[in-house]
């Protein structure tokens, strides 16, 4: 069994376009196989979500996995690594083909094969895997050489079939990564080990001179040591030149790091005292136990940090089923093209190319190169002279004597480093020269500024997220400690997000239900997944996790009021809880990291629970030994969320004032990471959001009988404010009612999450979906006034008094897309049913725009209102004069997109405005 | 009705504090459905001035003159020169023969008078250093002159060239200017009006001289218009609407505003015993030649000049004091105030008194107090026959300070002008869509598809 894998597809270098092209050509339903299953939606796959496997061929245990992302039991499940490991490692990685033939030399060869990419499958365990493997050098392994691969390991083969070009494109770049890393640190190893032998070589030489005249047996060993020491020093130098002058056409990449022959070769180096402790630690420590190196030395920290970041962004842009993948991309295909109304909804934006594949993909790729490509001409902008080689060669040997030392006497390096640096997570990113190094110091000192000023500027937050901030603020300065201690180490960036509290509960919600929901249905073995989770969760979890239990329990019944009741019921307790409890989580951790950063384990104890609640990927514990470490984690949450809002392609790219603060803002407040605007600028948080946008409009339809009247005003223009006094629900809630804001602007800038200043008639012409928290302070007091003046244009839904005040809506038009009833329960197959209507509903309103006979007349005074309506009418687009004036606000939209001048413009009616009342008690 | 968002203490008080009708939300007769907001001022905005069909141009505290699209509500020109608030503005259009060219002459608080061409947006000349600051224009197309008052007056012709000028003894200056037949002048000086004569010597050289003054009025003039051609009318802080005979300058018809009746018949409604002079005071007032339309206070009153008696009076029409108004038809009128709105007004007949007065009719007042004060003039109404009344059709809401002024441009829409340092301009919703409409087909002819 574990030697025949089916093998299912298998291409070269050159990529699967024809294969899939063939898979297209085949009639769906051609392609369902004969025997179906019984059901479908079954699965016996034992691991509940997808995810990255990196394996490695071990000389020593065979095929073991190395890393999963993401590292999490609950997306893992109880499937068996070790066997898959076997199973994908058992192919012939090298079938490929050999390389570029070498020259003949007489020393040892590397052997520069290309990388192989196959597609697996298990279907006996549902276990499919698009699988790229490659091989790493090192000089301690067996033929040099340490054979890896990485998988994508899903339970559904199209949808591998169907991503296989993104795949092989990420991948692709992930191995580029990881291989010019593992060259970097073999070249290094080469370097270390040539002066090594430099050093035997003149140790010898001194002792063999003196000799000489004494004995000739004693001087002939030694020659002959001598000359088995020359003869290594050649053997290394010829792959030193090996593996530096590695194909020159990856000069173009910009992942590719050149390192210049004659600058390491050159005598400079041999004639150095070479650092006695090195080599003792490098290599006779580790001959004697012959323990193969782990993957972070076996590969430069950046690059290793850079590929693991590039395979959480494919886990993450390959989330979900094929239809959704599938929905998505056709969405942004057809959105892209169709430029008079695609502005409309916010069915893509256009970042989102990212998802497009081929062609395309190149072209949107292009700034995540330049960023890449950045950070590298930060490195290669300094005349590679010897200094900034040595830094990087001296880099790593100070680390590890470092990291000993901590070991040792953690306070005192503590204390050393807190004086000298002033840095962040930011910082591995742009490792390399501690030029730019220093320069990334600043930035994020300005940034954080920044950030503190516009925090303080924001006079809602209450005074719980501000101490915490503050807090995390001073904290900074205990994480920059570890930030310097292990620049080399890129960890820190992503297992601190497992303490970001803002993406925890929702995006937890959002695939909880998922999951609880795939239990359900499947045969699988939900109890013992609950039982695990619970176990890893805290409270806060906990109830957020009955919570959902009890939704997805809720759905095979038949919707009944009561199961609604005490939903919302269990949910008013939740949230509130939640958010003290939450806040008294960090900033528990904060103290108890700032008072007990002594006590090691209580804080490694609690940093535990936290990442028990991460839903985002994380990596294995690398420094599991050196526990101290770890009490760092916590307090960077700040920073930590920063990091994780800047894609991670882009290592150099700042963080703009407004991220950082909002991302700051979160910390404590249990927010959902929306902040004003600028979320867009990152398409998987965009994406992430909207599915959670998508359940939370889902709930709110169902939660409250007035939701049809609320979507009338946002589809007919009608500025809807949204008032509540928990501010996390109206960020919520204001998010959620986004998706159905018609012409959301780039940026969104149609939405204000949160008004702080009394409204003004020009708002209204500026946003069209507001969020206003009622502050017991009584600081909103001005801004409520406000409204009043306005209330003829505004629509205002109180959250509080569970009330909404705007015209009543009749007609048959938003029943469709928002329909109270729906049998829908999943949040994202709303968001994509809704995505649909919206999308049904702009090609109608462009139907309408441009429909010659209705709106040519031949007289600007012309009327023909009637005639338009019977359009809309007879058409079944519309049935009432709701709808129409829904219709007349898009159409008008278009209108003025493609022909208005001037300001913007404030379409209103003087309809009557009704007071609904939620009447799905609470 | 506002209960809703701030809770039950503060409706109550707003209610108490805006004793005047509420029109809701309902308003079938009001066509502006749609709004763009102008921005570019600094200051008050207080006088606007059409140009053209589709030009508008504003002035105010801030000493900058804007001239805006009215169809597109784009900014055209930004006339800077002025150092200190404008007080006066008016279109100076020049005909020689063929062709007519509109140019703005503005007065400002710096002694200073300019003359622009709203075409380029240059100052076209330009007047500094005058004895005092003018604070009206008046403009004799006729003539070919134009006439500033202040405490001087002085007559200009089109190349600002000074003509001649007339120093005046009154402390407080000329306010306020109209032109009436036969070569004269009336100019409004604290509570008289003088009559000036133009005299244009053989060698077309000019000389003003004051013929007459009328001191009829008890209190400060505060309003000067010239109602048709044998007519002018003069309104006063105390409420004395006097009507002018043109030619020979007697009282026509002399009218107090007094509103007795509602002492008399709503007392208990009565906040102050007597009426405040800024109650009873007429700050502006305007005419279409049958009818005179009277803003007292915040009320509203329309006196018909053939009948020489009130025909339909409010005496609330607003929060705050009306400070523009405007005569759209013969039973059609619109005015705006220091509380920020502007309403609609139409003059309705009363129905038959034996008819009773239907839910419908009466139902948008009923949720507010107000019903029992606008139920007193009615019942007066009821004993006279002739007087109709002043029915609110609509009103516009978006300016958050005193609505200083408004231009009406007919379909095209309403500009308003306010202390909030915005314009609005206000549309006919249905029709604007309608004209996007066909500018983007013409945009998609040109471009040839979509």
């Amino acid at each position: 069994m574990i030697g025949s894998p089916d093998l299912l597809a298998f291409t070269g270098t050159e990529g699967f376009g024809g294969g899939e092209e063939d898979q297209d050509a085949i009639p769906e339903e051609l392609s369902v196989p004969l025997l179906p299953p019984s059901n479908p939606w079954t699965s016996s796959a034992q691991f509940h979500r997808d995810f990255i496997l990196v394996a490695e061929f071990s000389e020593q245990v065979g095929p073991k996995p190395v890393l999963t992302i993401p590292d999490d039991p609950r997306v893992i499940g109880s499937f068996d690594l070790n066997h898959f490991s076997v199973r994908i490692m058992s192919v012939d990685y090298q079938a490929s083909g050999p390389g570029p033939v070498p020259p003949p030399s007489p020393g040892p060869r590397l052997n520069f094969s290309e990388d192989s990419r196959v597609i697996l499958g298990d279907s006996a365990e549902d276990a499919f895997a698009y699988v790229h493997h490659m091989t790493l050098y090192d000089l301690e392994a067996r033929g040099m050489v340490r054979p890896f691969c990485v998988a994508y390991v899903c339970s559904d083969q199209a949808k591998l079939m169907e991503n296989f070009c993104e795949l092989s494109t990420c991948f692709s770049q992930a191995a580029d990564s990881l291989k010019t890393g593992n060259r970097q640190a073999f070249s290094m190893e080469l370097q270390r080990k040539l002066q090594e032998l430099e050093y035997t070589r003149v140790t010898l030489q001194q002792e063999t001179e003196p000799q000489t005249a004494n004995g000739l047996t004693e001087s002939g060993e030694k020659a002959g040591e001598l000359d088995a020491v020359e003869r290594s020093i050649s053997n290394h130098r010829d792959l030193l030149r090996q593996v530096t002058s590695y194909p020159n056409r990856k000069l173009k990449q910009p992942d590719f790091l050149p390192y210049d022959p004659a600058d390491s070769l050159t005598d400079p180096i041999a004639l150095l005292p070479p650092p006695e402790p090195c080599p003792s630690i490098s290599t006779s420590t580790r001959r004697s136990e012959h323990r193969l190196k782990p993957l972070e030395e076996l590969c430069n920290a950046y690059f290793l940090s850079l590929m693991k970041e590039q395979l959480a962004d494919t886990e993450r842009r390959l989330r979900g089923d094929r239809s959704m993948l599938r929905t998505a991309r056709v969405t942004n295909l057809l959105s892209k093209r169709l430029t008079p109304i695609n502005f409309l909804f916010e069915l893509w934006s256009p970042e989102d190319g990212d998802e497009e594949e081929g062609g395309d993909a190149a072209e949107v790729e292009l700034p995540r190169t330049t960023g890449t490509k950045s950070s590298v001409e930060a490195f290669q902008s300094e005349p590679m002279s010897l200094e900034s080689f040595f830094s990087c060669v001296e880099e790593i040997p100070i680390k590890l004597e470092a990291d000993e030392a901590r070991t040792v006497t953690p306070d005192d390096s503590v204390a050393t480093e807190m004086t000298g640096s002033v840095s962040s997570g930011d910082s591995i990113e742009v490792l390399g020269t501690e030029k730019s190094y220093r320069s990334q110091h600043v930035d994020t000192g300005s940034d954080s500024r920044a950030a503190d000023d516009s925090l303080s500027s924001t006079e809602a937050l209450v005074g719980m997220t501000d101490t915490s901030y503050k807090r995390g603020a001073v904290d900074v300065g205990a994480r920059r400690v570890r930030a310097y201690a292990k620049r080399a180490n890129s960890e820190d960036s992503i297992e601190v997000l497992s303490t970001t509290e803002s993406i925890i509960p929702d995006d937890l919600t959002a695939i909880e239900e998922e999951e609880t929901e795939y239990q359900s249905l499947s045969n699988g073995f939900g109890n013992k997944e609950e039982a695990l989770t619970d176990y890893k969760c805290d409270d806060v979890l906990k109830e957020e996790k009955t919570l959902d239990t009890t939704t997805s329990n809720e759905r095979p019944v038949q919707e009944d009021d009561s199961v609604v009741d005490r939903y919302e019921t269990l949910k008013q307790i939740t949230v509130s809880s939640e958010i003290t409890i939450k806040v008294e989580q960090v900033s528990e951790g904060l103290s108890s990291n700032q008072v007990h950063e002594d006590e090691p384990e209580k804080s490694t104890r609690l940093l535990q629970a936290e990442e028990a609640v991460d839903s985002t990927p994380q990596w294995p514990e690398v420094h599991q030994t050196v526990p101290d470490l770890h009490v760092n984690f916590a307090p960077s949450v700040t920073l930590a969320e920063v990091e994780q809002w800047s894609p991670p392609c882009a290592p150099l790219r700042l963080l703009s004032i407004d991220e950082a603060s909002d991302c700051n803002s979160f910390t404590g407040s249990s927010d959902p990471p929306t902040p004003n605007r600028n979320i867009h600028s990152n398409t998987r948080s965009d994406r992430k959001r909207r599915r959670r946008a998508g359940l939370r409009a889902l709930r709110f339809l169902k939660q409250n009988s007035f939701s049809q009247h609320a979507v009338f005003c946002l589809l007919s223009g009608r500025p809807l404010v949204v008032v509540g006094g928990d501010e996390g629900l109206v960020r919520k809630l204001v998010d959620a009612l986004s998706l159905f804001l018609p012409a959301p602007g780039p940026e969104r800038s149609a939405v204000m999450m949160y008004l702080t200043t009394p409204l003004q008639l020009t708002d209204l012409l500026t946003w069209r979906l507001m969020g206003i928290h009622r502050s017991p302070s009584g600081s909103s007091a001005t801004i409520l006034q406000s409204l009043t003046r306005y209330s003829r244009y505004l629509s205002l839904l109180d959250l509080d008094q569970r009330t909404l005040h705007c015209p009543s809506y009749s007609g048959s038009l938003i029943s469709r897309l928002a329909d109270p009833n729906t049998g829908i329960s999943r949040g994202l197959t709303y968001l994509l049913h809704l995505e649909s209507c919206l999308t049904a509903l702009a090609n109608q309103a462009l139907l309408y725009t441009f429909h010659p006979a209705l709106q040519r007349p031949t007289t600007a005074g012309g009327t023909d209102g009637s005639e338009k309506e019977d359009f809309l009418f007879k058409r079944g687009i519309c049935s009432s004069e709701s709808d129409l004036r829904v219709m007349h606000f898009l159409s008008d939209l278009i209108k003025q997109r493609h022909a208005g001048r001037g300001p913007p413009v404030l379409r209103f009616s003087y309809s009557p405005i009704h007071l609904h009342r939620n009447t799905h008690a609470a | 009705m506002l209960r809703w968002i701030l809770g039950g203490r503060e409706a109550q008080g707003s209610a108490e504090k805006s004793p005047v009708l509420c029109i809701g939300e309902e308003q079938p007769k009001n066509w502006f459905t749609e709004l763009q907001v102008l921005k570019g001022h600094f200051d008050i905005v207080r006088f606007l001035v059409q140009i053209d069909d589709f030009r508008c141009a504003s002035a105010g505290d801030d000493g900058l003159v804007l001239v805006w699209n009215i169809e597109t509500g784009e900014r055209l020109q930004e006339l800077r020169g002025h150092s200190q608030q404008i007080t006066a503005m008016t279109t100076f259009t020049c005909d020689d023969g063929l062709t007519s060219h509109t140019s703005l002459i503005t007065a400002s608080s710096d002694r200073s008078l300019s003359l622009w061409d709203p075409d380029t947006g240059n100052r076209v000349q330009t007047i500094s250093d005058l004895q005092s600051s003018v604070k009206c224009l008046l403009v004799l197309e006729r003539l070919c002159v134009w006439i500033s008052g202040g405490e001087e007056l002085c007559v200009w012709n089109k190349d600002f060239q000074l003509q001649c000028h007339k120093q005046n003894h009154s402390d407080t200056g000329i306010t306020a200017l109209i032109e009436l037949p036969k070569n004269c002048l009336a100019a409004a000086m604290d509570k008289e009006i003088a009559i000036y004569r133009l005299t244009v010597s053989t060698d077309s050289s000019l000389s003003v001289a004051e013929i007459r003054c009328l001191s009829d009025h008890q209190d400060q003039i505060r309003s000067l218009i010239n109602v048709n051609d044998g007519l002018f009318a003069s309104g006063s802080h105390a409420g004395e609407l006097i009507l002018w005979d043109a030619i020979d300058w007697n009282i026509l018809a002399y009218e107090h505003i007094l509103w007795e009746e509602s002492q008399a018949c709503a007392q208990a409604e009565i906040r102050l015993a007597a009426p405040k002079p800024s109650e009873m005071s007429i700050q502006h007032l305007t005419t279409n030649g049958k009818l005179i339309l009277a803003a007292v206070g915040s009320g509203l009153y329309v006196y018909s000049v053939l009948s020489k008696m009130v025909v339909a009076y409010r005496k609330v029409a607003h929060d705050s004091n009306v400070l523009h108004t405007m005569l759209l038809s013969d039973s059609e009128l619109m005015s705006c105030s220091e509380d920020g709105s502007v309403r609609m007004w139409e003059i309705q007949d009363l129905p038959l008194p034996a008819e009773p007065a239907s839910a419908g009719f009466f139902g948008m007042w009923t949720f507010s107090r107000s019903n029992k004060q606008t139920g007193a003039p009615i019942k007066k109404v009821t004993d006279v026959p002739n007087i109709r009344m002043l029915e609110l059709t609509g009103d516009l809401i978006g300016h958050s300070g005193a609505v200083q002024m408004f231009v009406n441009f007919g379909e095209n829409g309403l500009v308003t002008c306010s202390a909030d340092h915005l314009l609005i301009l206000w549309k006919n919703g249905e029709r604007q869509s309608h004209l996007r409409s066909l500018a983007l087909f013409e945009k998609l002819e040109e471009s040839g598809g979509l």
